[in-house]
């Protein structure tokens, strides 16, 4: 078992009244799985995936991730687990705007420390698998919508993680490179890559051996 | 991974080239600000620091009981108690007299040579182990004829090659045909000395001519002493305060003495009631304090871009921390890029410091060379320098580093209400600082002025003193007078014993009917002749001037409005008044006339007709003519004295002098404000600029929706005038109370107005409000339509 959610609310206080952002989530993830998280805008489908990767809070509940209580987890520990075990790719990207493609798929392989000649090898290797190799030198604002995308990828999956929690990998990107990206998440996860996704496409989450139905920040079982 | 830091900072500085640009020289102004006032407090410090003994050196002061309680504190002592404290005192190792000596002049081959020096024991040369290059002092404990001279004495007197002849045993002549065997030449004393001779005699020499010096009641010369090894100054002080009462054998007195350690001499130079009162010091504090403060406000500008950034960093904060980077990693992102910025000021702030140290030179009257940048230095520099900036970016290192990841991956929380608050303090803080400045500068400049313009009851202006040489005030004098007072551009003159600027003679012995002997007052004197008050210009308030007709006269006095408040008299004119053997009346009263420094009250004075007394002359030259007068001056001079060196003095130089110090600090606080004033302007226009453009789309919105530009200005300006105004409501209060401590140095001094308080705040208010407005109203004139696409 890889991570395990009983119980979990997250509310905002919005005028006196209570929110739920997220309400009574149940789930259990286990090494291997890939996961497809769908629901209309605003069900809270971000607000789920950020919770999982520990980049925001909540309320109320359990949650344990590799067995650890997350609640207990110190800030190295979490450090060391964005660095050695998952990979995030975003909605709206999130690249570095002063860093070139490059530099910005680069970053990850900065806390690791691998050497020059490793680093170089791994984000050519990535550069070469997206298509890139002639846009390593360019800003992120030089770039297209789904270019961006691709380089956070590109970005996510150059360090090996083990899990790969992707918002909405393939919103901006044609159907051939929807596609593409999927065959690639397929084939690291049957290489043992956990994936966990968000998407609006019934056919990438065809992808997945699971899908997670969200409305209103609740779990539909059907 | 540094590199990538490295490589980070540089693009965001070439992105944000403005702002980078601001912080850039706002570091730059204020490291040149603290570089200078360092430079100039070490070469303060430096003073008197190269005496090997250190504080086993010491100056003997002497502490005079007056009226009402009050002691004043003079460096004089009389000649006999170096024998009491080097036989009675074995807490003294070592003492030596040193007269206090106009500059003396010597004959050359065709004309005369003006130099310092004094007499002085030989003991001065084994206190202060000034090294010789010929000879030495021993001979002057043999004999009275010999002079001991500077190496710069030597080759003004005896040529620039004076090391290949052989100049000891030459005869060196004065103009008083005194000639003195040359026993030693000295190394030149140390720049940074308070103690300065090109020449030294025996004092036994001076005794010789001066025996009445050998009297205990005469207070005439310094007198420098060294400990034994191992004995504090504090109980050497203990031991000898009562060397002077104990052992003046004639009568009883009341001066004690102390011992000022003779590192100290130059910074510590004032008295009050008998103890050190600060001097200079104050001075090196106050810019010490100014250094330290400026430097603050110049990381305050940086602290507050920072963290007013922080919005744009947070998002890179956030995505670097998902990739696996440690609260750690990113502070010393931060704080590399903070480095960065102080080193780029720094290497500016070297630039400005090389181009204005010849100024600064000016200024200050010192010379500090580029010398000072010794390896050692500059290591300093650059340690400080990065100190400096890991002092400024460790607050936005912290704060950057420890937002939480979605936050900064929405963007959001970082509006978050502590970080405003705590930016709203820095400035707070820092306009604090600026308008205590700004209040201090304008204080420190009216009181300066106050004392320059001040009408010190007569005036200074065109007033000359020259010396009397050979002319005989009894004697040839009136026929001086005579053919001057013919000359052009002469006005008057008239004979005085003593600079009217600095009467430093006082005597408690005047007598009147009334007078209370369980008191001590005392009285400064003048001795001058009846054209005393028509020379200086002083008025007569009652009674009448000194009557050259009438012989009687000698005897009677003019007193000034101080000295009849003491003597308690309703109405002098006519009362008995009696002192140094003579016995007459009060014929007249003046006003009250600032004849010492405005940093004392006016003091008891007494008018003598007393000619015999008097050896200089003060002359009042017609304005505009004053080089003729001079011209004059030399001719008649020359004239009466034959073969001997002239001089002249500008009163109103003299009187310059005395404030050398406050015109100092006047210039320095000025251009140190004028900096701060800088500083603080960059860090505002850049926090304005920062905060438009954060609400560059609101704005546009507004304007959409209709709003005016004037509402739009108060709206964005509010914010900053009520933080300027709240700085200025506690900016006042702690102004008021430094310059009032400042002011305390002045026995006369401005009155702080309201109206000064006033007029700083609303020039603080001004500066802000234009640089505010100017921003404003160009984010305000932006057409809506670009900021709103960019969104
Ligand atoms: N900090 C917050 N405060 C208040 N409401 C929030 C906050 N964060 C998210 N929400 C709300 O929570 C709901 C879920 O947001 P979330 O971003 O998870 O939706 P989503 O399912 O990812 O939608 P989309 O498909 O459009 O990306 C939304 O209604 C959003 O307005
Ligand atoms: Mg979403």
């Amino acid at each position: 078992m890889l991570l395990q959610i009983k119980d979990l609310f997250k509310w905002v206080n919005s005028g006196g009244n209570r929110v739920f952002l997220l309400n009574d989530i149940d789930l259990t993830v286990s090494k291997g799985d890939f996961i497809s998280i769908m629901g209309p805008s605003g069900s809270g489908k971000t607000t789920l995936l950020n919770v999982i990767g520990m980049l925001d809070d909540f309320n109320e509940g359990e949650y344990t991730f590799l067995d650890k209580s997350v609640h207990t987890l110190k800030e190295k520990h979490r450090a060391n687990l964005y660095k050695e075990y998952i990979g995030f790719v975003f909605q709206s990207y999130h690249l570095i705007d002063e860093l070139t493609v490059y530099e910005n798929i680069e970053t990850p392989l900065l806390y690791k420390k691998h050497s020059r000649s490793e680093r170089k090898a791994l984000v050519a290797d990535m550069l070469d698998r997206f298509n890139m190799v002639g846009k390593k030198d360019l800003l992120p604002s030089q770039l297209s919508g789904g270019q961006q995308q691709l380089v956070g990828i590109a970005r996510a999956l150059v360090a090996n993680p083990k899990l790969i929690l992707a918002d909405e990998p393939t919103g901006n990107l044609n159907s051939k490179q929807g596609t593409e990206i999927m065959e690639v998440f397929k084939t690291l996860n049957e290489e043992g890559v956990t994936i966990i996704q968000v998407t609006h496409s019934e056919k990438n989450a065809a992808y997945g051996s699971r899908i997670i139905n969200l409305l209103d920040g609740r779990i539909i079982y059907n | 991974m540094i590199r990538n830091y490295f490589k980070i900072a540089f693009r965001l500085f070439k992105k944000e080239k403005r702002t980078t640009l601001t912080n850039i020289m706002g570091m730059a102004l204020g490291i040149t600000c603290s570089i200078l006032i360092y430079l100039w407090v070490q070469d303060e410090l430096q003073y008197n620091d190269f005496v090997k003994n250190g504080d086993s050196v010491c100056y003997v002061m002497t502490n005079h009981p007056i009226t009402g309680g009050d002691i004043k504190t003079w460096a004089t002592t009389p000649q006999p108690l170096k024998a009491v404290l080097e036989e009675k005192y074995p807490v003294v190792d070592k003492v030596a007299l040193l007269s206090w000596e106009p500059p003396t002049n010597f004959k050359i081959e065709n004309g005369f040579l003006q130099q310092n020096g004094n007499y002085a024991s030989p003991e001065i040369f084994d206190i202060f182990q000034f090294p010789f290059v010929r000879g030495g002092h021993e001979e002057l404990y043999n004999k009275t004829k010999t002079i001991v001279v500077s190496e710069r004495f030597a080759s003004y007197y005896f040529g620039e090659n004076w090391n290949a002849k052989n100049i000891i045993g030459e005869f060196i002549t004065t103009d008083n045909e005194d000639s003195y065997e040359v026993v030693g030449v000295f190394k030149n004393l140390p720049v940074h000395s308070t103690l300065q001779f090109d020449f030294i005699i025996p004092f036994a020499e001076k005794l010789n001519k001066n025996p009445w010096l050998n009297h205990w009641g005469n207070f005439q010369n310094q007198m420098y002493v060294q400990l034994v090894d191992g004995i504090s100054v504090e109980e050497a002080n203990n031991r000898i305060k009562n060397a002077i009462i104990d052992n003046r054998p004639d009568e009883a007195t009341t001066e004690e003495l102390f011992l000022q350690p003779f590192s100290e001499t130059y910074l510590y130079s004032n008295f009050e009631g008998g103890k050190v009162a600060g001097g200079r010091i104050e001075y090196v504090r106050i810019l010490s304090v100014a250094a330290i403060l400026i430097l603050l406000l110049a990381s305050i500008n940086f602290m507050n871009l920072s963290t007013a950034r922080a919005a744009k960093r947070s998002k890179e904060t956030g995505v670097r921390k998902t990739l696996g980077a440690l609260k750690a990693n990113l502070r010393v992102q931060f704080l590399i890029e903070s480095v960065l910025i102080t080193g780029f000021g720094f290497i500016m702030a070297m630039g400005i410091v090389s181009v204005l140290l010849p100024e600064f030179n000016a200024l200050t009257g010192k010379d500090i060379g580029l010398a000072f940048f010794t390896p050692k230095f500059i290591m300093m520099l650059v340690a400080f320098i990065v100190l400096l900036g890991l002092a400024s970016g460790i607050y936005p290192a912290f704060y950057l580093s420890a937002l939480k990841p979605t936050r900064s991956l929405t963007g959001g929380g970082v509006h978050n209400k502590n970080e405003a608050f705590f930016r709203k303090a820095l400035m707070v803080f820092q306009f604090i600082i600026t308008m205590v400045m700004i209040i201090g500068a304008t204080s420190v400049y009216k009181q300066v002025s106050y004392i320059q313009n001040k009408n010190i009851g007569f005036d200074r202006e065109n007033l000359v003193e020259v010396s009397m040489g050979d002319i005989n005030p009894t004697g040839n004098y009136q026929a001086y007078r005579k053919e001057l007072l013919e000359k052009p551009g002469i006005l008057g003159v008239t004979p005085i014993n003593q600079n009217i600027l600095d009467i430093g003679n006082s005597t408690s012995d005047p007598e009147w009917d009334e007078k209370d002997f369980n008191e001590i007052t005392s009285f400064t004197i003048m001795c001058t002749d009846p054209d005393f008050l028509s020379t200086t210009g002083i008025r007569l308030k009652e009674g009448r001037n000194f009557n050259r007709a009438m012989a009687i006269d000698t005897a009677n006095f003019i007193i000034n409005t101080a000295a009849q408040k003491v003597m308690q008299m309703k109405d002098p004119i006519g009362k008995r008044l009696g002192f140094w053997d003579r016995e007459g009346k009060i014929i007249g009263v003046i006003e009250n006339v600032h004849i010492n420094s405005l940093h004392v009250p006016i003091e008891p004075f007494i008018i003598r007709y007393d000619l015999p007394m008097t050896s200089k002359l003060l002359v009042r030259v017609e304005a505009n003519k004053t080089t003729q007068a001079i011209a004059s001056l030399k001719a008649l001079h020359d004239k009466f004295n034959p073969g001997k060196t002239f001089n002249y003095n500008f009163i109103s130089d003299m009187y310059k002098g005395q404030y050398k110090s406050e015109l100092l600090i006047k210039d320095m606080v000025f251009y140190f404000t004028i900096i701060a004033i800088l500083i603080s302007c960059l860090g505002l226009l850049s926090l304005v600029t920062y905060t438009t453009n954060q609400r560059a789309k609101e704005i546009s919105i507004r304007k959409v929706l209709g709003a005016s530009i004037t509402t739009i200005l108060r709206l964005l300006s509010k914010e900053f005038l009520v933080l300027i105004i709240l700085s200025m409501v506690i900016a006042v209060p702690i102004a008021y109370y430094f310059i009032w401590g400042w002011l305390q140095n002045f026995a006369y001094r401005i009155t702080l107005s309201w109206v000064l308080f006033v007029i700083s705040g609303a020039v603080t208010i001004a500066i802000a409000i234009f640089i505010i407005g100017m921003q404003v109203l160009k984010a305000a004139n932006a057409n809506p339509i670009k900021s709103l696409k960019t969104e």
